[in-house]
């Protein structure tokens, strides 16, 4: 458990359900100030909200991720509470399928809007707190899809790709500010996405994967939290994947 | 924080102050600089101006890089400076702007929403 100086801020974008459900949870329990938004309240945030009224380790706004004045309202208000911003995790994101010709074009916006231009909307605000102090850490929360093709997902994968692509550049931008900015790529983890796939899907997944079995929520959440520890220091720029080897 | 619509003399503080700050803390030396010159002598780079463009948003409550200025603009102190003068002064313009449709509406109100207006 951290305290006093050792406190880190973590920002984590979309923390209400989920894996960012998941990610908030293990970094209160780590000792780490959580500050996230949601487009609306869920019952996990309600109740850190009544466990933490004073607002001491946890912080949550209703935002909607495309709004980027709404975004700015959040990180201004997060550096005002809390004097820092010691790591970023855009987790925020949906997941978008159908056969990309028969798509509605509206949803490719969405898509797009919330998984490449929310996250790099946030991420700018954040950054630039973060090159004042000198110091800092970004995970970009991708996925396999970005670096394998997969059929109907295309959006999906391009938003995927584009912040792998930003993790790359990022990080040879912000370095030498001390600032690390790197991916994480699940492959199918148990998650509402996946629940949508019948067992059969699942099991032939499982089957071709090295290590014969689906990733939990808590594979992907050690990894993120590794990597925004001192122990992962001297890594940035990279796109970690975590999927069992099913893309190796 | 500053005015709301500083005089050059404050934003000129703000932003030598700022590029102070900033060359201590690269362990530069921290020598007299003036609008001639060029953020590029004094060894400051792209990533430190955006830096100094965001400490000066807290410190000056404005960013005119957004939508006024081309950052690409920026050569010396002086652009830093002009560019922040900008901003202010089109912030008061449009302040006056805004006094003046005020004026406006309240006036065809009192007509009664006829449909003239003031010339």
């Amino acid at each position: 458990m951290r305290s006093g100086a050792d406190r880190k801020v973590v920002v984590i974008s979309g923390g209400s359900r989920g894996l960012g459900m998941a990610l908030v949870s293990r970094c209160l329990g780590e000792g780490y100030v959580v500050a996230t938004y949601s487009r609306s309240v869920s019952p996990f945030v309600k109740k850190q909200l009544e466990l933490d009224p004073d607002r001491k380790n946890f912080f949550w706004s209703e935002v909607d991720a495309t709004d980027s004045a709404g975004v700015k309202r959040f990180v201004s208000g997060v550096s005002e509470r809390y004097g820092e911003i010691g790591a970023l995790v855009n987790n925020a994101g949906i997941g978008s399928e159908g056969i990309f010709a028969s798509m509605r074009l509206s949803e490719i916006d969405l898509c797009v809007d919330l998984n490449l231009k929310g996250t790099l909307y946030l991420t700018w605000f954040c950054a630039r707190f973060m090159i004042q102090r000198r110091g800092g850490c970004i995970i970009n929360i991708s996925s396999i899809a970005g670096i394998r093709g997969h059929s109907g997902v295309a959006v999906y994968s391009a938003t995927k790709a584009g912040l792998d692509g930003m993790t790359r550049s990022l990080a040879r931008e912000l370095g030498p500010r001390g600032i690390r900015v790197n991916s994480i790529a699940p492959g199918y983890f148990e998650s509402e996405m996946v629940d949508q796939l019948d067992d059969a899907a699942k099991a032939r997944i499982a089957r071709r994967t090295p290590l014969g079995r689906l990733a939990t929520v808590e594979d992907i959440v050690a990894v993120v939290l590794f990597m925004i520890s001192p122990s992962a220091s001297f890594i940035t720029g990279q796109t970690i994947v975590v999927d069992g080897g099913l893309t190796c | 924080m500053l005015n709301q619509h500083p005089e050059f003399a404050e934003i000129s503080k703000a932003v030598r102050d700022q590029v102070r700050l900033l060359l201590d803390e690269k362990d530069l030396p921290v020598r007299d600089f003036g609008s001639e010159d060029r953020l590029n002598d004094l060894a400051l780079t792209s990533l430190d101006l955006a830096s100094l463009v965001a400490a000066l948003e807290t410190k000056l409550k404005a960013d005119p890089f957004q939508e006024l200025v081309p950052i690409t603009s920026v050569r010396t102190i002086g652009d830093l400076e002009a560019a922040y003068v900008r901003f202010f002064s089109k912030s008061e313009h449009a302040a006056q702007d805004d006094d003046l449709a005020q004026i406006r509406r309240r006036a065809e109100a009192r007509r009664g929403g006829s449909g003239g207006c003031l010339q």
